[in-house]
């Protein structure tokens, strides 16, 4: 699997839900924070064989990401 | 005795049956603390939220749901956005209607902060008035949507276009409009909007929202745990979380939840019709009636009345004891009151909700009728 890394949870929601209405199954995940810089935060998880159709739908929903891990 | 409940504009009741549903779930079954944790009742308690954000964007036409934060009630969003985008040598205009939430926080900057204040009139031609008062060093307009003690509604959309064009911020406060009257914030230019859940919403107490913008980036008003950026020494960047440091009311907002589903339901228009069918049927009991006066029309959900030379507290404590619950005073705005020139102890204000009922409104003319001719008898 495949993680956004979001600023908040409840971007990582905002995002689950585009992704899921585009057709990709996604989970909100909490991250370890050695992951990212400001300590706590959260992620989106999906496959990673639809990043690219992920990253599309995200972009085009104006829904900011930091890093993509895994893949 | 009937328990028949007119004080809606204080806050809704009853309330429909799958808010307190929805919160004993939420307590029993997925209560974690939003934003905290990884765990599943933390992100089952986060996604509830989210989805009390969603549903508050779609009813308010706000582009973004991260735009919607949560506290406790109006007054708490209203102070979030004044004190969050008014700062030091402001100056900003409240309507002659507002309600001591604002005009007690703009009271509190004057003395603190040195911003000015001034009134404009909603008598008339309301666009001159804002014009009239606005200044080079005007920064925002707070108004009221809809007055909580008379009919009035304020034509937002004109202001909003008026402020726009003049670079000045929209504060609203949709107190007593929200869940009867329809809120487009892109189309009314809105800033930040604020409400409670409680009220026209028909959710629970305990959970206030405002909606900002994404044009505006307001300073938080509480500061402490948000959940993300936990490392950083001040409160983070972006909305949500900037504006909501400490444990959310998830139950609250589960609650909130079903209320809004409601009034998405049933619709803005067909709410404010029936409440306002109802209380035509009231007021017009009394209209000929030359004991009773009336500061308000009671066209819309409130009718504000006195009994000639009977004090409005002894007016609703009798009507209480016909099981008439009705609020007294002034209620919370003596700008307003002020404005309608009531009386020193103000007036009784009488509200519907989405749910009162046929009955309540005959009740009530019998109860009015017998308090009438008990206070004027002789």
């Amino acid at each position: 699997m495949c993680i956004a890394t979001m600023k908040t949870v409840t971007a990582a929601h905002r995002a689950q839900r585009a992704l899921a209405a585009g057709g990709i199954e996604a989970q909100v995940v909490s991250l370890d924070s050695t992951l990212t810089r400001h300590g706590c935060a959260y992620g989106i998880s999906y496959p990673c064989k639809m990043g690219r159709e992920a990253e599309r739908i995200m972009a085009r929903s104006r829904i900011g990401y930091g890093q993509i891990i895994g893949g | 005795m009937l328990l028949n409940y007119l004080d809606n504009a204080a806050t809704t009741f009853p309330k429909p049956a799958g808010v307190s549903r929805e919160m004993a779930r939420c307590i029993e079954e997925y209560c974690g603390n939003p934003g905290r944790g990884s765990h599943r009742m933390a992100l089952k308690a986060s996604e509830k939220l989210y989805e009390a954000r969603e549903l508050c964007a779609r009813l308010f036409f706000c582009p973004d749901p991260e735009g919607v934060t949560f506290t406790l009630n109006a007054t708490y969003a209203l102070n979030m956005a004044v004190f969050g985008l008014v700062g030091e040598g402001d100056h900003v205009l409240i309507s002659d209607l507002e309600h001591n939430s604002t005009l007690r926080c703009v009271e509190h900057l004057k003395r603190t902060k040195n911003v000015a204040f001034s009134v404009f009139s909603t008598e008339g031609n309301v666009q001159e008035s804002i014009e009239a008062g606005l200044r080079n060093n005007t920064k925002a307009l707070i108004c009221t949507h809809a007055s909580n003690i008379t009919n009035r509604v304020l034509p937002l959309e004109k202001i909003g276009k008026l402020l726009k064009k003049r670079g000045v911020l929209f504060i609203v406060d949709a107190s007593q409009s929200a869940g009867s009257h329809k809120i487009d914030m892109e189309q009314m230019e809105i800033d930040a909007l604020c409400l409670p859940g409680h009220k026209g919403l028909l959710g629970p107490q305990g959970i206030g929202i405002a909606v900002f913008s994404p044009s505006v980036k307001p300073q938080p008003l509480v500061h402490g745990g948000s959940g993300s950026h936990s490392r950083l020494p001040s409160m983070p960047d972006h909305l949500p979380d900037r504006m909501e440091a400490g444990t959310l009311p998830t139950p609250a907002a589960a609650g909130l939840c079903e209320g809004i589903r409601y009034v998405l339901e049933q619709g803005e228009e067909g709410i404010l019709r029936r409440e306002t069918e109802l209380m035509r049927r009231m007021s017009g009991e009394f209209e000929n009636d030359r004991r009773i006066f009336t500061y308000s029309s009671g066209d819309g959900p409130i009718w504000l009345f006195n009994i000639k030379g009977v004090p409005s507290q002894k007016t609703a404590r009798m009507l209480d004891s016909l099981g008439v619950c009705v609020r007294p005073g002034l209620h919370c705005a003596p700008l307003a009151h002020r404005t309608l020139t009531t009386p020193e102890d103000g007036a009784v204000r009488v509200s519907t909700g989405p749910l009162t009922c046929r009955w309540q409104a005959e009740h009530f003319c019998k109860a009015l009728k017998r308090v009438a001719d008990e206070t004027c008898r002789g």
